[in-house]
This record gives C-alpha cells, sequence and structure tokens, in this order.
C-alpha cells in the first residue's frame, strides 16, 4: 500500500487542526484567551487549505474522512473567532450613579428583590448562563 | 455576589450543582432586568438544545456596588471570548472600596 499525497495533506491539515483547538482550549480554560487570536486563525487557514488540497490528490477513504472534519470544522473556527464583537450598547448605570432596582426569581424560584441587598457591598454580574 | 443569566430556574439549578457555585444565581429568561440594563445581545450563541443555538444573551457585566447603592466600577465586554477575569475583578473591588 502506498500513502498518497492526498491523504499526507490531509493527515498533515487534521494533525494542525487538532493541534490548534488543543492549544486554544488550554486558553479558554485559563481565562486566557487572546483578545486577536491571529495565529490561531491563519494555523486554521492553512490546515483548511491542506485538506482542501488533499481533496485533489487522491486522499483515499481515510483522507476524504479528514479533510470533511476539517474543512467545515475550520471554516466554523474561523468564524466563531471573527466575528466576537459585542453589540455597541452603553449600560443604562455607569459609574458614579445609583444601582436600578429590579426583581428576578432565584434558581429555587424564589422572587428576589435587589432592594434585599440595600446597605453592603456587592458585585452584581450578567453572565451568559450554561452551556 | 449575585449573578443574573437568561436561564430558566431549572438550568440555573442545574448549573449551580455542576459547579459549586455559592452565590446568588437569578434567572431572566425574559431578559426583562438585562434590558433594563440595557445589556441585551440579540444574536448571542449558546447551543442548547431546546432553544437552538442562536439566542438572545446578555452582554458580559459587572457591576461593583457599594454600599449606598453606587455603582463604583464597571467591567463590560466588548468581546464575548473575554471575561471579566477574577485577578481583574479583585483588583477594582479591593481599589475602589480601600
Amino acid at each position: 500500500m502506498t500513502t498518497s499525497t492526498g491523504l499526507v495533506m490531509a493527515m498533515l491539515g487534521f494533525c494542525l487542526f487538532a493541534a490548534n483547538w488543543s492549544f486554544y482550549w488550554g486558553t479558554i480554560q485559563a481565562v486566557a484567551v487572546p483578545l486577536r487570536p491571529r495565529a490561531f486563525q491563519l494555523a486554521n487557514v492553512v490546515a483548511v487549505v491542506l485538506a482542501s488540497l488533499a481533496l485533489t490528490n487522491e486522499p483515499g477513504a481515510l483522507g476524504a474522512i479528514l479533510a470533511a472534519i476539517v474543512i467545515p470544522g475550520g471554516a466554523m473556527t474561523l468564524y466563531l473567532t471573527m466575528a466576537s464583537a459585542m453589540p455597541e450598547r452603553v449600560a443604562a448605570v455607569d459609574v458614579g450613579q445609583r444601582i436600578l432596582d429590579f426583581e428576578a426569581v432565584d434558581a429555587d424560584g424564589n422572587k428576589f428583590s435587589s432592594a434585599s441587598l440595600a446597605g453592603r457591598p456587592y458585585l452584581l454580574k450578567f453572565f451568559r448562563g450554561h452551556w | 455576589m449575585v449573578a443574573i443569566s437568561p436561564d430558566t430556574p431549572e438550568e440555573t439549578a442545574g448549573m449551580r450543582k455542576k459547579f459549586g457555585f455559592g452565590m446568588t444565581l437569578l434567572t431572566d429568561p425574559d431578559l426583562a432586568v438585562t434590558d433594563l440594563y440595557n445589556l441585551r445581545h440579540e444574536k448571542g450563541m449558546a447551543p442548547t438544545p431546546s432553544r437552538g443555538i442562536i439566542r438572545p444573551l446578555a452582554i458580559p457585566t459587572t457591576f461593583l456596588v457599594d454600599a449606598g447603592g453606587i455603582v463604583r466600577w464597571v467591567d463590560k465586554a466588548e468581546d464575548y471570548r473575554v471575561r471579566s477575569e477574577a485577578g481583574r475583578v479583585l483588583e477594582a473591588v479591593s481599589a475602589a472600596l480601600a
């Protein structure tokens, strides 16, 4: 059995894609995601190009499967890391202003009023919720 | 510390159990509080089986409020991948309340 150029390219693309994500996942876990992950994006482009070229060089079944993982995965990764900007909104309150009173329901289904926080300092955090 | 998200009480309770959070966790499924603070991110990405991938979320934002109810520090994300890092929050708390 001979290893085709296409298979080698597909394997290289897949290894680059996997190593790249392994590195990026580490930055997520460490809460140290780079604001402009240019090297990560460039490596993704190279992986996608390799996988795309592999498809035109007789990659065989294994090479085709690897390319089929890398091409959409890499494209999605590029989208996710480029479309990261938040909408430009000015929060309703800023430093020096009084916090706005609100009511909500807690995780146990009980009613909560921000008035219960009066008289002590606290952090109010808006977050995305569960994954 | 009080944290609020667009999740339902059931989802929030599940997350509290999973991560062992000790803070007060509030829910804002209709984004009423989020809108009150003008923090809606209309096309947020949060893969949730029951609600698809894209749904409205809150822009990750932290307010430090003093005992008199006055905002002393605001940390608002301009990039969804960058969160309020613990060290930066603690530094701001120490500086504002010193």
